[in-house]
């Protein structure tokens, strides 16, 4: 379940951080020092008090399993793929991000479980988006 | 006591085809404002306002297919699946403001033959393409996240699909006219876990048109008398990477609603709700105070959305889970079942004894990530 394809995206200034950030196996957010607060999606400017964000903050990487599911359709570059699971995982101290999740132990993957950023092989067209795996240790 | 209504449905229609091969989309919306000005017994001189949202060409082409040449007021706002529910308040205050009196909504569409009016992918897309987002994706989100904290099941959401394929059953032109089990709802092959190919609505062709009135015209008409008592609208979205999926804007949209209108959910004779998924009918139900949230589950079961003699009759035409989901977006066949219950024109087998309120729901874009909310009251009045 960790073949994912690399996805070809248009990224902007704002966008780099994040993507760059998986590259290295990091989890990387856009933060507002004004609010102390994260930004997210990452953007140019706070949504909340709109100044211009600070700059990039490096997350622990661990968090928990917001809700999961397990798609068996997918599209565009996950068209025609082994059923992969499509996850929302709210990070210890940022934001509630869409991930991907892959569980060594099918039967450890529920809601509310615990998981940590699993760094991925750079895809050879595309970029990767964040994955990660459940880690009751995490 | 009841709101005084703000304008009045003069004229409904809805497409009769779900899977339409041999016209063009021109075709199909001539076909459909023919069936709405009939049923309204007006012609298309008398059309001083129109409502549309995304298509080919934008506003302008439409005016010019339509004829529309006295045209006051227009509306092209994209609210997804609940556009067309929004109309119905937009269109009353223009109304009311005295900037129209007969105000055209229509919708069509073919999105069989691969013909999709959407928005293109938004600033977000890239959060989710990378991840291989999709529609069925996001609502299985919401399902699943529902079902840790509530206990909702499987079973539960396909009471919601039994019960649209039992109204179904009595519709014509219901795309899926056949009634299905619990068995047999649970036994389809998975789309996007938790939810099954039956947990999702079809896609169909075909296409709908209401009119809206001034209480003068409607009087002046001859016909029922459906008046709009209240609308509300509101969005909710990933909220700066806080989202809450067991949550959605019917919250607030129905509570708005149900305060102008003067009226309560325990007055609803009849409730249309769009049906994206079976997850969608079921945080619809709950937000919009027919049971406390959480309960949505034990709510449907037994029976419950039949129509006459359940606790809530709804969507008794079969919905988009089975009658038809025209263009993607299933605010407009909603509102016209609604207008057909509180006419009593509904099939004589479904049709509500002494409808006179009705509640219409619509959920446009993604109750899994971001999405608008439109819910509308509606009554028969004298």
């Amino acid at each position: 379940m960790t073949d994912l394809p690399g996805v070809e995206l248009t990224l902007y200034p704002e966008d780099l951080p994040f993507f760059d950030g998986l590259e290295r196996g990091e989890l990387v957010v856009t933060w507002c020092d004004h609010c102390d607060d994260h930004v997210w999606p990452p953007r140019s400017h706070c949504i909340r008090c709109y100044a211009p964000v600070a700059g990039p903050r490096t997350l622990a990487g661990t968090g928990e399993i917001y809700s999961f599911a397990v798609v068996h359709r997918g599209e565009g570059a996950f068209a025609k793929r082994p059923p992969y699971v499509l996850a929302y995982v709210s990070l210890d101290g940022g934001p509630t991000i869409m991930a991907n999740v892959v569980a060594d132990d099918p039967g450890s993957l529920a809601v509310g479980a615990r998981v940590r950023l699993r760094p991925r092989p750079t895809p050879a067209t595309g970029r990767a988006g964040a994955l990660f795996a459940v880690d009751p240790s995490a | 006591m009841t709101a005084t209504p703000q304008a009045y449905v003069a004229g409904i229609y809805e497409h009769p085809q779900r899977a339409i091969d041999d016209k063009s989309l021109a075709t199909v919306y001539l076909e459909i404002v023919a069936g709405v000005l009939a049923d309204a017994g007006l012609s298309i001189s008398d059309v001083d306002g129109f409502h549309t949202s995304l298509n080919p060409g934008g506003l302008p082409a439409m005016a010019d297919l339509l004829g529309l040449s006295g045209v006051k007021h227009f509306d092209g706002t994209d609210l997804g699946g609940a556009t067309y529910v929004s109309s119905l308040g937009t269109a009353a205050r223009a109304i009311q403001a005295g900037d129209a009196s007969v105000v055209l909504v229509v919708m069509a569409g073919l999105p069989r033959r691969g013909m999709f009016n959407r928005a293109a992918p938004g600033p977000h897309a890239i959060y989710e393409l990378a991840h291989g987002s999709t529609l069925v994706g996001q609502y299985a989100l919401a399902a699943q996240r529902h079902m840790h904290e509530f206990g909702t099941t499987r079973r539960d959401l396909a009471e919601i699909k039994v019960a649209s394929s039992y109204h179904a059953s009595f519709n014509p032109h219901a795309m899926l006219p056949k009634r299905v089990t619990l068995e047999e709802v649970l036994e389809q092959p998975p789309i996007a876990e938790p939810l099954h190919r039956m947990d999702c609505c079809v896609v169909s062709d075909g296409g709908g048109a209401f009119i809206l009135v001034s209480e003068e015209v409607a009087r002046s008409l001859g016909k029922p008398l459906v008046g709009v008592v209240a609308q509300a609208e509101t969005t909710r979205n990933w909220n700066n990477g806080r989202l809450d999926l067991t949550h959605t804007g019917a919250i607030e949209t129905g509570a708005r609603a149900f305060a102008e209108a003067g009226l309560t959910p325990r007055d609803v004779d009849y409730a249309s709700i769009y049906d994206s998924f079976t997850i969608t009918v079921l945080l619809t139900l709950e937000d919009l105070g027919f049971c406390e949230k959480g309960q949505g589950g034990r709510f449907v079961r037994d029976g419950a959305l039949l129509s006459p003699n359940g606790v809530l009759p709804l969507n008794t035409d079969g919905g988009g889970l089975s009658n038809n989901h025209p263009d993607m977006r299933g605010g407009m066949i909603r509102t016209i079942e609604a207008v057909r219950q509180l006419r009593g024109e509904a099939h004589p087998e479904l049709q509500v004894p002494s409808c006179e309120v009705a509640v219409v729901h619509g959920s446009g874009f993604s109750l899994g990530a971001r999405a608008m909310s439109a819910t509308s009251i509606l009554v028969r009045t004298s």
